[in-house]
């Protein structure tokens, strides 16, 4: 099989996933669905690998279309970046389904679910693949589709549904942005491959260097506007500023799809789409989107430390890793930003599985100070939970370690080439942003799995001994045993113990170690992923790796502080609900961004937006008929004024008729009776419009037309 | 054989009109299964033409041409008057679209239970007459079919419409009435200024005639004529052939409907019985469209080109002024109404930008328009006539009582709004990337348009969430009348759905078939 091939029949085979587990949702039991949908993810992982073996640098292509001499094909592009996200969305999708069963278990509408998980990654395969604009834009918007069917799951609940409708919107407006760029790309180069883009503009970048800057001011600037078009589409996917404010929303969905969709694959999809376009960014745009992607780093993470809902926590965190990302592609560190894509797709997804978990185990409680004390309740979920917070942290043994570096050496050397020391602001911006990662994370670890009581460090310290010694004593039982069934009693007795939900947990945190990644702890260079995707990593700011690495530690050992503190104080009672500090409730709200878009777009346009937006979970019936605002207004002018002239006018040509009636009447009666006679059958005729007779009138009113104009026409000439 | 199929897309409505009148009462309940067999046979007509096409020829197939006016008009010469019918790129797409939309109207109109007689006979009169105007060749049976359709139309609507149904229909009747004035004006003007080549040798005198053919070709106009291309005539300050264009940009865009001349639609709308409406905006509507460009701008290019801003500007302003008001409207119906008018918008938009792009996306976007208002409007209708609600606020959570509806109602809505895979994508990225392509407007016009698309995800994610999320709630006396579709909608709806993903999915099925005239007619700016 070819590579097409494989892809496609892949694609056919989620795309026959959601249409059968959507249409026979009553007749499929649960269980049938969930080892269907394994099944088809499995098949897919294994293709995937079997298109990594067929190896990069395939295209295809077939005719879609035609507009007059303009082609628009069905390409797809395979190349590196393509087999990597390829497989990062059929394995996390696998896992996240496995997941799924436990976390989704008894929903009534199970067997939709799983059809839209489906769906979602047949357009996400779709997005990887594409080897041209516009349909890299089709599967785009898919993906968002099946995010607002995800987010908004479970239907009966108002703030779902706001949050899906709000997540589509939002995405709409940065694919205004994308659509442009697209259009932009396509009166430049005339052709949306990007292959054929990437050759012209290769050449034009290359007239860049021959002719100074200024003659080609109109050229750098349409292609400086290009790459900021196209960014757009990333910037609302990838929840970056200014339209990040979707992501915590989408919250509302089922864990296991935040883990999927908003934690490793969609959100990086706008990581994916400037991976694939990096070569049209010119040094202005890439300045412009190396500020918003760290500025959305900082800001996302301030705000992570302020909330107490475990999800918000790591809704943030994603928007903050995303912003580093995006910084990455900004500051041409291309596949730095990938490796830490990679690496932040388990893990994020790890952690949000293990939040799941935790949720699960709660009956969907989510509220952080409302947890703890799960160290021993859920003792696996608890070390998985630890091993990916550590990676997102960025400790050394640990994937996020590895990838956050490679960003962050990347970003000082960049700087360093500009000769100017402003732009050392980003990578310092970016430091003090993953600092931050590590004091948030390490405050909701402890806030959720530490007792609330006692000196849990100590007790870990003791388990992991405990551990140890249980381990050692349970290998010796496997080996010692004597008889194989024993043995495999012993191995399938800790399977069943595990369940799918710590089974998915446990891949995810063994991803997050260094190992998978790189055989050396402390550095990604000679590994795998770094002879595919190159990262030139400056010997000059290795130190950047160290210092970073002593940040990160100060910050944990701070947070563990705070958090202990932020303990007593819940224990307590005290300051529980509502933070008395204004600049905490400031960022806790994420700074009022959502308001501020409420009081300068949405009550503009139609005035109702708190009564949608805030559902109150008292009030049942939600008043939503007062409309008001601009839409109102010009409906008011278009039903009132705009119409009421014409009413008016219809009204005058009857009172005209009348009048003329009574004219003709007045004066014919007294002269003519005759007359007066045809004027009362016009009279009639003009009553007979009124009535709705209208078939005369119109054959009268062509034919004197026709004759009246073919009359103007003999007197013309 | 090909030159008899034409006409029939005419005449077999018009003769299953007759047998319906012929009929005794008796036969009641045969009227409804007549309209349906005729435009069954209809569409398969359709296909049977849309299979034959030939996708490389620019100009019309399948010509059918007999003589029948010929008058004499002393000095002037002969006016020519033919029955001549024929199909290209442009109206084949419509074509399909007719028989489509009326074979779903058929169906659609089996919820009218009063005088089926009339109704069916003026529905298939209805039928006759949207045939003849897409397949006309000749201006003045062009105009003879777009002015007869107002009468079936005006009396479905006055005599099945709601409570203000009289008001409606003639206000509908009135408003298009006048655009035909206009359009009348410039075909008058049109012919006189042109001669038959063919036939003037033949007769030995001037023969005016009304055959597109004849009237796009520049050569055939007489010199020194009020319509002639050099012509420096001027009528009220402007160039002669610039004022006749913009009397058809006023009357077709009357029809349209475009801002401000479309006070009449939300009103139609409102008042018409759902098959009618499904009609109306499924086919009635494009035929504005159709004749703008058609006429507009096959006949008259020069004066389209001096006229793109105000196209652009009329279409812009349809698609945000539309969009906003669909936002304000609490009333299910009004709500698609003005969507319409939004999507329109884009229609205008397209063909103002003279490119390929922007002209086959235009023609695209009014088919996909065709295919989702009529869904649109099956939607209302089934909720309608269980409840006699069109009230957003009557309904809330419908999704958990009506799963199938839901969805189809979710397929119409996300077409709309243009979801890639359904057909409204299409032709709002084309027409978008037309009038951003072209260099006759700057490209923030087409911004503007774009606004459009975030505006109906707004209103349609909306009107969504308010009547099809969240808990089931309904007023009481709704809850029992609340039932999943019949087969029979089911049906209606499931078909269109198809389409509508088939047409958003291979859009090739449609392009390739308008891409030769569309070409062509470029050539011509």
């Amino acid at each position: 099989m070819s590579a097409p091939q494989v892809i496609l029949s892949n694609l056919v085979f989620y795309l026959l996933g959601f249409v059968v587990f959507l249409a026979a949702r009553k007749q499929l039991s649960d269980q049938s669905v969930s080892l269907l949908s394994l099944l088809i993810s499995l098949i897919g992982m294994l293709l995937s690998l079997g298109l990594i073996v067929l190896g990069s640098g395939q295209s295809f292509s077939v005719n879609w279309f035609t507009i007059a001499n303009h082609n628009f094909n069905f390409d797809i592009l395979i190349n590196n970046l393509t087999l990597l996200l390829y497989f990062i969305v059929q394995f996390v999708g696998f896992w996240v389904q496995l997941f799924s069963i436990r976390y989704m278990e008894k929903d009534p509408d199970f067997s939709r679910y799983f059809s839209y998980v489906n769906l979602f990654i047949f357009a996400m395969l779709g997005v990887v693949i594409s080897g041209n604009l516009l349909l890299l834009f089709f599967f785009w918007e898919l993906v968002g589709f099946c995010s607002y069917l995800l987010i908004g799951f479970w239907y009966k609940r108002p703030a779902a549904t706001a949050a899906s409708k709000k997540a589509f919107i939002m995405n709409r407006v940065g694919d205004v942005g994308f659509l442009f760029g697209i259009f932009l790309v396509y009166s430049f180069f005339n052709t949306l491959n990007i292959s054929e883009v990437a050759e012209q503009a290769t050449k034009l970048f290359a007239d860049f260097e021959i002719y100074s800057a200024s003659q080609q001011y109109s050229k750098s600037y349409l292609l400086t506007v290009m790459g900021l078009l196209l960014f757009c589409g990333c910037v609302a996917k990838s929840a970056q500023f200014p339209l990040q404010v979707w992501l915590p929303d989408a919250m509302e969905g089922p864990t296991p799809v935040s883990a999927l969709i908003h934690a490793a694959t969609m959100v990086a999809a706008g990581i994916f789409l400037m991976a694939r376009i990096a070569f049209l960014l010119t040094p202005t745009a890439g300045l412009i989107i190396a500020i918003i992607g760290v500025f959305t780093a900082l800001i996302s993470a301030i705000s992570a430390i302020f909330q107490y809902d475990i999800k918000k926590v790591l809704a943030y965190s994603t928007i903050s890793q995303l912003g580093l990302m995006v910084t990455g592609i900004g500051i041409g560190a291309t596949n730095a930003a990938l490796f830490h894509l990679t690496t932040h797709a388990f893990f994020k997804a790890g952690l949000f599985l293990g939040a799941g978990a935790v949720i699960h185990y709660l009956h969907h409680n989510q509220d952080i100070r409302k947890m703890g004390n799960l160290r021993k309740r859920m003792p696996i979920i608890f070390w998985c939970f630890g091993i990916c917070s550590a990676a997102l942290a960025g400790l050394p043994f640990f994937s996020g370690y590895l990838s956050k570096d490679a960003l962050l050496i990347s970003a000082f050397s960049w700087a360093d080439a500009k000769q100017n020391d402003v732009y050392f602001l980003i990578p310092l911006t970016a430091v003090f942003a993953s600092a931050l990662t590590a004091y948030y994370i390490t405050r909701l670890y402890i806030l959720v799995f530490f007792d609330r009581q006692g000196s849990t460090m100590k007790a870990i310290v003791q388990s992991v001994v405990n551990t140890y010694s249980n381990v050692r004593k349970g290998m010796k039982a496997v080996v010692s045993a004597e008889e194989m069934g024993f043995r495999e009693n012993l191995v399938s007795n800790f399977i069943r113990s595990i369940g799918p939900m710590e089974a998915a947990v446990m891949v995810m945190a063994f991803l997050s170690l260094f190992l998978p990644f790189s055989l050396n702890p402390f550095s990604m260079e000679n590994s795998t992923f770094e002879t595919t995707f190159p990262v030139i990593l400056s010997e000059k700011y290795h130190w950047v790796a160290y210092g970073m690495l002593g940040i990160t530690l100060l910050s944990i050992w701070l947070s563990y502080t705070f958090a202990k503190e932020e303990v007593g104080r819940i224990r307590n009672e005290t300051a529980v609900y509502g933070d008395s500090n204004w600049i905490a409730r400031f960022a806790q709200n994420h700074y009022y961004i959502n308001s501020l878009y409420r009081f300068i777009f949405v009550k503009p346009l139609i005035g109702v937006a708190e009564k949608v937006e805030e559902f109150d979970e008292k009030s049942e019936v939600l008043n939503f008929t007062t409309v008001s605002g601009v839409s109102r207004w010009l409906h008011y002018f278009d039903s009132t004024w705009l119409d009421g002239v014409v009413n008016r006018i219809g009204t005058l040509l009857i009172h005209f008729a009348d009048e003329i009636r009574n004219f003709e009447q007045v004066i014919i009666d007294r002269s003519i009776t005759l007359i007066s006679e045809a004027a009362g059958r016009l009279g009639k005729l003009t009553r007979q419009l009124q009535a709705g007779r209208v078939q005369s009138y119109i054959a009268s009113l062509i034919a004197g037309l026709i004759l009246l104009i073919m009359l103007l026409f003999v007197l013309g000439n | 054989m090909n030159s008899i199929l034409l006409s029939t897309l005419i005449f077999l409505p018009l003769v299953g009109s007759l047998l319906i009148l012929l009929l005794p009462d008796s036969f009641r309940n045969s009227y409804k299964w007549i309209a349906v067999v005729v435009s069954i046979l209809n569409l398969l007509n359709v296909l049977a033409i849309y299979t034959a096409f030939d996708v490389t020829k620019s100009g019309y197939q399948f010509i059918q041409h007999t003589e029948w006016i010929r008058l004499k008009l002393g000095t002037l010469g002969y006016v020519s008057v033919d029955f001549l019918l024929g199909i290209d790129g442009m109206s084949m797409p419509m074509v399909l679209l007719s028989g489509i939309v009326m074979c779903i109207g058929a169906v659609a109109s089996f919820t009218i239970r009063q005088r089926q007689k009339a109704y069916f006979a003026l529905y298939c009169l209805l039928s006759a007459s949207v045939m003849g105007a897409f397949i006309s060749v000749d201006f003045f049976l062009f105009f003879l079919f777009f002015e007869f359709m107002l009468l079936p139309m005006y009396f479905l609507i006055a005599i099945w419409g709601g409570e203000r149904r009289e008001y409606a229909a003639l206000k509908f009747f009135i408003y298009t009435l006048v655009g035909s004035v206009f359009i009348l004006i410039v075909m008058i003007g049109l012919s006189m200024s042109v001669a038959d080549p063919f036939f003037s040798d033949e007769l030995g005198a001037i023969v005016h005639s009304f055959d597109f053919r004849v009237l796009a070709n520049e050569a055939n106009y007489l010199p020194d004529r009020l319509l002639h291309p050099d012509s420096t005539a001027t009528i009220l300050g402007m160039p002669a052939r610039e004022f006749m264009f913009m009397l058809l940009f006023i009357g077709f865009g009357i029809k349209l409907p475009m801002v401000p001349f479309h006070t009449w639609l939300p009103d139609a709308h409102v008042e018409a019985p759902t098959a009618v409406s499904v009609v109306l905006a499924g086919v009635l509507l494009k035929i504005g469209g159709y004749g703008f460009l058609r006429i507009g701008y096959e006949l008259m290019p020069d004066a389209a080109y001096q006229f793109t801003y105000w196209v652009a500007g009329a279409g812009v302003i349809s698609i945000i002024y539309g969009a906003l008001n669909a936002l304000a409207q609490t009333d299910l119906k009004k709500m698609v109404a003005y969507s319409s008018v939004s999507h329109m918008g884009f229609v205008f938009l397209g063909f103002a930008s003279v490119t390929s792009e922007g002209i086959s996306g235009g023609i695209y976007q009014m088919f996909s328009h065709g295919l989702l208002s009529a869904m649109l409007f099956l939607i209302v209708g089934v909720i309608y006539d269980r409840t006699h609600s069109r009230q957003i606020a009557d309904f809330q959570g419908i999704f958990g009582k009506m799963p199938l509806y839901t969805l189809m109602v979710a397929i119409a809505f996300f077409g709309s709004l243009g979801l890639p895979a359904l057909s409204g994508f299409i032709g709002e990225f084309f027409t978008l990337m037309g009038a951003f392509q072209t260099h006759l407007f700057p490209s923030w016009v087409a911004l503007l348009g774009a606004l459009g698309i975030v505006l109906s995800a707004v209103y349609f994610l909306w009107t969504f969430q308010r009547m099809f999320l969240g808990e089931f709630k309904t007023k009481s006396e709704f809850v029992e009348k609340l039932t999943d579709l019949d087969n029979r909608e089911m049906i209606l709806l499931f078909s269109l759905a198809l389409l509508v993903i088939t047409f958003g999915i291979f859009p090739n099925l449609l392009f390739d078939i308008t891409n030769e005239t569309v070409s062509y007619l470029l050539t011509r700016f």
